[in-house]
């Protein structure tokens, strides 16, 4: 009988447990809001790990003086600690997400690269968004990067964002946003550490239902013939997460939804490094690298595993190929370690774009460098019905 | 014949004149004043401590009447017939504005408002330049001169210097209608400001049914000035000291829609996303009402009128017994705890 009261006792202690986990909201199921490592501004450890008031001042004051950082001094918008987006290498984020020296972030913060953190290729010394973003000119012109204010300057006025907005809430959601891998920065993702960082930008236009994307079923890159890439250094490891039996994109968010909301917009984003043109628009439905089905027997003939010759229409995910922050390849984001090894894209030559084609493709043109012709967007000169890319 | 009706005439008089004085101070005069602050060659203006001779002959000062028995455990003392709320006391049961035994000792500056005749502030910082954190004006708030009333306190009239002069017959006042225009028919004789108080269980929030009603509109439009609450709404008072917490100065509250660059107050919770949970009034955070003719306990956010955010959704007025006289534990450890305020209104933060 005592057994039995035991028992009893135990499951409705569970039940109690259970219940208050499941009472969690997105916050608190975020990167941000989590009580063990999420925010923590050194400057303001009398609240708890997680607690609003690391990233939100609501008077701008406490005991009579800000907080560091006070300069600017004064309050910010959305309560924020700093101004909330100046440049390329001065926005509220970065306030923590500059790696383990400088930041606010109690301990540091490090952010790998998705080379890194889905390729598995852990010699990439990159270890915070800051520095991604660093990459491109005017710092580096053998480096690329996402330009923070071409982005601002596309989403102001669409989906709800402003002209207050921070660029890098076009795809992330600071309170639903989620580690990929979660808390273990300096690993590659895992099953078992998964969470979904991105939000997609025209859900903004509901910002009180504005959530993280991919973690339901149709937000998943298995909604087309997908194949996950190797690994790092691997044959047997895929991506995303070093599964060796899922390669659908079961585990992937579907990366092209998201990109092609900004990329396949009308008119797509203006770059101001590329001279304040129009960036091409990615129409991936309309890509032999997307939803059309490949039409060059070449093109079947000759790929590398895991690609088979057999599958006529192969949709790669963006970050097949791309960085979402930035890269240390010259440009175009152009991930240092695609399909299992490393690419040297340090300058606009056959040679250079060979290292990243030949991930995946056995020919090589002789003297042409393979984007010449091969860009987003290229069609085949006698017949517009097949894409060159 | 002519006595009766004298008489007659007399106990009508005195029973009009009782039912318009239902909500004045109740009790002998001698239980608040002494003629002479002597009796058979004892001191009478004893309460809080013997303290010599008051203005308006009163037996104590403030906190002497308001702070009778810091030792006992209850809110509201009787003296012979007078009920006289208790700021501080050592019961469990705080009012409505709080306690002020959780500053009543140098370790705990930072969880109410430091009356100097309870505790002095030791930070010279918190009062800044002007005499308050966040003050748009000059103030001249010290340490040394922190009060409850008058021009360096928040009760009575802010025009005048001394406390005790600045309350000034409020306690005799028919607050039978409370319209803003003198301290005594203000709300908790703060004046100016608007509100309900509490006769359930006076002074005190007790539920959702069972609470007092704060004046706020829907619309930061207006500054305070020193003396004045703006739109006669209880963040309007804060804001006579700590304006830059609340007003129209667009480079310090951000003007009157986001991106707020403070928390906002006198403002309309939105009516859609998260807000749109909060449809029972909450004790923990509650809000103010445009109208506070009576007490309700629902809010319909987004419809401008009974879901106001203001100053005292977040803070006590007086002293809690949490860290910045918030209403609930915000630097708990425990995150859920510490946000616990928050979600109710910020429900998916959750």
């Amino acid at each position: 009988m005592n057994n039995m009261k035991t028992i009893f006792l135990c499951l409705a202690i569970l039940i109690f447990l259970v219940g208050g986990v499941s009472n969690a909201g997105t916050y608190l199921d975020s990167a941000h809001g989590n009580s063990t490592y999420g925010v923590d501004r050194t400057s303001t450890t009398q609240y708890a790990t997680g607690h609003c008031a690391h990233c939100h001042e609501q008077h701008a004051s406490i005991g009579g003086d800000e907080p560091s950082p006070d300069s600017p001094a004064g309050p910010d918008d959305y309560l924020l600690f700093s101004d909330n987006h100046t440049s390329q290498t001065v926005n509220f984020c970065f306030g923590c997400h500059r790696g383990t020296v400088g930041g606010y972030q109690t301990g540091g913060l490090v952010n790998r690269s998705y080379s890194y953190r889905a390729g598995g290729w852990t010699s990439d010394t990159l270890d915070n968004i800051l520095q991604a973003f660093t990459y491109g000119p005017p710092a580096s012109t053998t480096s690329s990067s996402h330009k923070l204010d071409d982005i601002k300057t596309f989403i102001t006025g669409k989906w709800g964002y402003t002209a207050n907005s921070n660029p890098c809430i076009a795809c992330h959601n600071p309170h639903a946003v989620q580690g990929d891998p979660a808390n273990s920065a300096s690993s590659a993702k895992s099953s078992g550490t998964r969470g979904y960082p991105v939000s997609l930008p025209s859900d903004h236009a509901d910002k009180y239902v504005w959530d993280v994307y991919g973690d339901d079923a149709g937000e998943k890159m298995s909604n087309y013939v997908y194949q996950a890439p190797y690994r790092s250094g691997s044959t047997s490891i895929y991506e995303p997460d070093g599964s060796t039996t899922t390669t659908d994109g079961t585990n992937l968010t579907d990366y092209v939804t998201l990109c092609t909301d900004c990329h396949h917009y009308s008119p797509t984003p203006v770059s101001t490094r590329l001279g304040n043109t129009n960036l091409r628009d990615i129409d991936w439905a309309a890509s032999v690298h997307g939803g059309k089905a490949s039409w060059s027997k070449t093109d079947a003939d000759e790929r590398k595993l895991p690609y088979k010759a057999e599958e006529k229409n192969y949709v790669l995910a963006c970050t097949d190929c791309h960085e979402p922050h930035g890269s240390p390849n010259y440009c175009y984001l152009i991930r240092k370690e695609v399909n299992g090894a490393t690419t040297a894209v340090a300058a606009d030559t056959n040679t250079d774009w060979d290292t990243l084609c030949t991930r995946c493709h056995t020919y090589t043109h002789e003297s042409n460098s393979c984007i010449n012709c091969h860009y987003h967007g290229a069609l085949h000169e006698s017949n517009p019905n097949q894409p060159l890319f | 014949m002519k006595k009766s009706l004298i008489y007659i005439v007399s106990i009508i008089f005195f029973i009009v004149l009782c039912s318009q004085v239902n909500a004045e101070v109740a009790g002998n005069c001698a239980n608040c004043h002494t003629m002479h602050n002597s009796q058979s060659g004892s001191d009478m203006a004893t309460y809080g401590g013997t303290s010599g001779n008051n203005p308006c002959l009163t037996r104590g000062d403030c906190i002497g009447c308001h702070a009778y028995d810091t030792s006992g455990t209850d809110n509201v003392v009787n003296i012979d017939g007078s009920l006289v709320p208790q700021v501080w006391h050592n019961g469990t049961k705080d009012l409505a504005a709080g306690n002020f035994k959780y500053i009543a000792s140098n370790d705990n500056d930072r969880k109410g408002h430091n009356v100097a005749a309870i505790d002095p502030e030791d930070t010279a910082a918190m009062f800044g330049t002007n005499g308050a954190p966040g003050a748009e004006n000059a103030l001249g708030i010290t340490a040394a001169n922190f009060s409850c009333a008058g021009k360096y306190g928040c009760h009575g009239d802010r025009a005048v210097t001394d406390e005790i002069i600045s309350v000034k017959g409020a306690h005799h006042a028919d607050d039978g209608t409370i319209d803003g225009m003198s301290t005594g028919t203000s709300y908790r004789f703060l004046k100016g400001v608007l509100g309900l108080e509490n006769t359930n269980t006076p002074w005190q929030n007790i539920s959702p049914t069972d609470h007092n009603e704060y004046k706020g509109i829907n619309g930061p439009d207006t500054t305070s000035s020193t003396t004045t609450p703006a739109n006669a709404t209880i963040s309007g008072l804060c804001g006579e000291c700590h304006g830059y917490y609340h007003g129209t100065n667009t480079t310090e509250t951000g003007g009157t829609t986001s991106p707020w660059i403070r928390h906002p107050t006198d403002f309309s919770l939105p009516s859609i996303g998260e807000y749109a949970s909060y449809t029972t009034y909450s004790i923990v955070a509650p809000v103010a009402r445009t109208d506070v003719s009576a007490v309700s306990d629902t809010v319909n956010p987004g419809g401008t009128t009974d879901d106001i955010v203001m100053c005292l959704s977040c803070h006590g007025a007086h002293a809690t017994n949490f860290y910045k006289l918030m209403r609930w534990e915000y630097d708990s450890t425990t995150l859920a705890t510490a946000l616990e305020g928050c979600n109710v209104c910020h429900t998916s933060k959750n």
